[in-house]
C-alpha cells in the first residue's frame, strides 16, 4: 500500500521518493532551499496550506486517494482556482508547444513530408484548439463563477453541477496519438527522436489525468458544499 | 518473425568506418553485426561463421580488384554489395556494386536502401499489407472506413444492413485493437493505411 504524504513528511524526502511532485511545488510557488523542513514547516514559511498542499498533491500522486468531507470544507478556494489556473498556463505556455513542435519536426524531418505529416499536424492542430477551449471555458467562466459566491454574488440559474456534467475528457486523444506513433507511424524510415515524442505524450496524459482528478474530486465537491452554505439554488 | 542479417564495413579511414557503423546501428535494427575492415586483405583473411548479407565497401579498394562479388558469392550468393564512393570518381568502376552511398548520404536514405537490400518483398508485405492488418476483420475495416467519413452509427447500420448494436460493438472491438478511441484518431489511422485518401 502506498504511503501517503503527511504534514511531519521530510518535503526533500518526499521528492526524493516520487519527482514528479516537483511540478506541484512549482505551481504552489514553494521555493526551493526548504532544507531539511517538513511539509507542515515548508508549508508556513510559503504561507500555503497544509491541507490543501495535502490533498492536491496525494491527490496527483495517488490515484486512489480520495479526501474526507472535513479536509474538503476547509480548503482556501482562492488557492486551490489559482493552483488550477496555473496549471491551466503552464499546459498552454511550455506543455502543449513542446509538443507540437516535436511532432513538426518529425513531420518535416521525413520524407513522407507531402503525404502523412500534414495529417498527424491537422490531427494535433484539432486536439490544440478542443485543449485551449476547454481551458478558456473554465478560467473563463467556471473560475469567475466560483469566485462570485465566495464575493457573494451568486448567478442564478447555474451551478458546478452543470460545469461536472460537461466535463470533457482532455486526456483520451493523446492515448489516441501515442499509439498511432508507436504502432502505426508509416515511415519506412526509423525515427529514434519519435521516441522523445511518445516520452512527452505520457508525461502530458499524466498531468491532465491529475488535473482532471483535482477538478472532478476536489474542487466540484467543494464548491458543492460552498454552493451549499451559500443557498446557491440550482 | 524479421530475420536478422550482419553487414561488413571495408574502408580505411577510421572515422568514416565508424561513423557509418554509428548511423547504421542507431538508424537500423536489421543486423545484428557489423564487422569492420580497414583493407580487402584483412576482408579476405576473415573466418566467417556467418557471412554478411551485406557488404559495404569503399570504391576505391574496387579498383584493385573489380571481382569482388565472385569472391563472395562462395560464402553467399546473395550477399549485397553496396559501393560507398568517398572521391569524385568516374562512375564506370561501379561494375560489381548494386547501390552505392556517399559521404553526404543522409542516415534515413542510408537505412532505406538497407532496409530495401534485406528484406524481400514478401516480407515487407506482411509488415505493411492490409491483409494482417493489426486483425481487423473485413467488416470492422468497412466500419472504420464509414467512421472515418463521418458517417454516424445509424447511418453506417443502414448501408450494411446491421443493427445499431453490432455497429456499437464493432466500433468497441476496432478501439479495442488498434487503441485509437477518437473518430479523428481514427480517421489518421485510415489515413495512414490508405483505407481512405484524404
Amino acid at each position: 500500500m502506498a504511503s501517503y504524504i503527511l504534514p511531519e513528511s521530510k518535503l526533500a524526502w518526499v521528492v526524493e521518493e516520487n519527482y514528479k511532485i516537483l511540478r506541484i511545488l512549482k505551481r504552489l510557488g514553494i521555493m526551493p532551499g526548504f532544507g531539511d523542513k517538513s511539509i507542515k514547516e515548508v508549508c508556513i514559511s510559503n504561507k500555503v496550506s497544509v491541507n490543501l498542499f495535502l490533498l492536491i498533491a496525494n491527490m496527483s500522486l495517488y490515484k486512489e486517494f480520495s479526501p474526507d468531507l472535513e479536509s474538503l470544507k476547509e480548503l482556501p478556494t482562492i488557492d486551490l482556482v489559482n493552483y488550477l489556473r496555473r496549471s491551466h498556463r503552464e499546459f498552454i505556455i511550455n506543455d502543449i508547444p513542446n509538443v507540437e513542435n516535436a511532432i513538426r519536426d518529425i513531420a518535416v524531418n521525413d520524407d513522407f513530408a507531402n503525404t502523412h505529416s500534414s495529417v498527424f499536424l491537422d490531427f494535433f492542430e484539432e486536439y490544440k484548439t478542443e485543449l485551449l477551449s476547454h481551458f478558456e471555458y473554465e478560467d473563463g467562466s467556471v473560475f469567475p463563477y466560483i469566485n462570485g459566491i465566495i464575493e457573494g454574488k451568486i448567478r442564478s440559474g447555474y451551478s458546478i453541477e452543470k460545469f461536472e456534467e460537461n466535463h470533457t475528457n482532455i486526456e483520451s486523444k493523446i492515448g489516441d496519438l501515442k499509439n498511432i506513433l508507436l504502432k502505426y507511424f508509416p515511415s519506412k524510415n526509423p525515427h529514434p527522436e519519435l521516441y522523445d515524442l511518445v516520452e512527452k505524450l505520457y508525461i502530458l496524459q499524466n498531468e491532465f489525468e491529475a488535473h482532471a482528478y483535482l477538478e472532478d474530486k476536489l474542487l466540484v465537491p467543494h464548491v458543492e458544499y460552498l454552493e451549499r452554505i451559500n443557498g446557491v439554488v440550482k | 518473425m524479421r530475420k536478422s542479417y550482419s553487414l561488413a564495413i571495408v574502408e580505411p579511414s577510421v572515422m568514416v568506418r565508424e561513423g557509418l557503423s554509428k548511423i547504421i546501428c542507431d538508424f537500423t535494427t536489421q543486423f545484428h553485426t557489423i564487422f569492420k575492415f580497414d583493407s580487402l586483405e584483412h576482408l579476405y583473411s576473415h573466418h566467417w561463421d556467418t557471412p554478411p548479407s551485406v557488404l559495404i565497401i569503399n570504391k576505391l579498394l574496387l579498383i584493385g580488384d573489380p571481382d569482388i562479388k565472385k569472391r563472395f558469392d562462395i560464402y553467399d550468393p546473395n550477399c549485397k554489395i553496396i559501393g560507398l564512393q568517398s572521391s569524385l570518381l568516374p562512375t564506370n568502376s561501379t561494375d560489381c556494386c548494386e547501390e552505392s552511398i556517399n559521404l553526404y548520404s543522409k542516415p534515413n536514405e542510408i537505412a532505406i536502401l538497407l532496409r530495401k537490400l534485406t528484406i524481400s518483398e514478401q516480407e515487407d508485405q506482411n509488415i505493411n499489407g492490409v491483409s494482417e492488418q493489426y486483425d481487423l476483420s473485413e467488416r470492422e475495416i468497412e466500419v472504420l472506413i464509414s467512421v472515418a467519413k463521418g458517417m454516424t452509427n445509424k447511418e453506417i447500420a443502414f448501408e450494411y444492413n446491421l443493427s445499431i448494436h453490432t455497429v456499437m460493438s464493432h466500433r468497441k472491438n476496432i478501439a479495442k485493437k488498434t487503441g485509437i478511441k477518437s473518430i479523428s484518431g481514427l480517421t489518421v489511422y485510415a489515413l495512414i493505411n490508405g483505407l481512405i485518401e484524404k
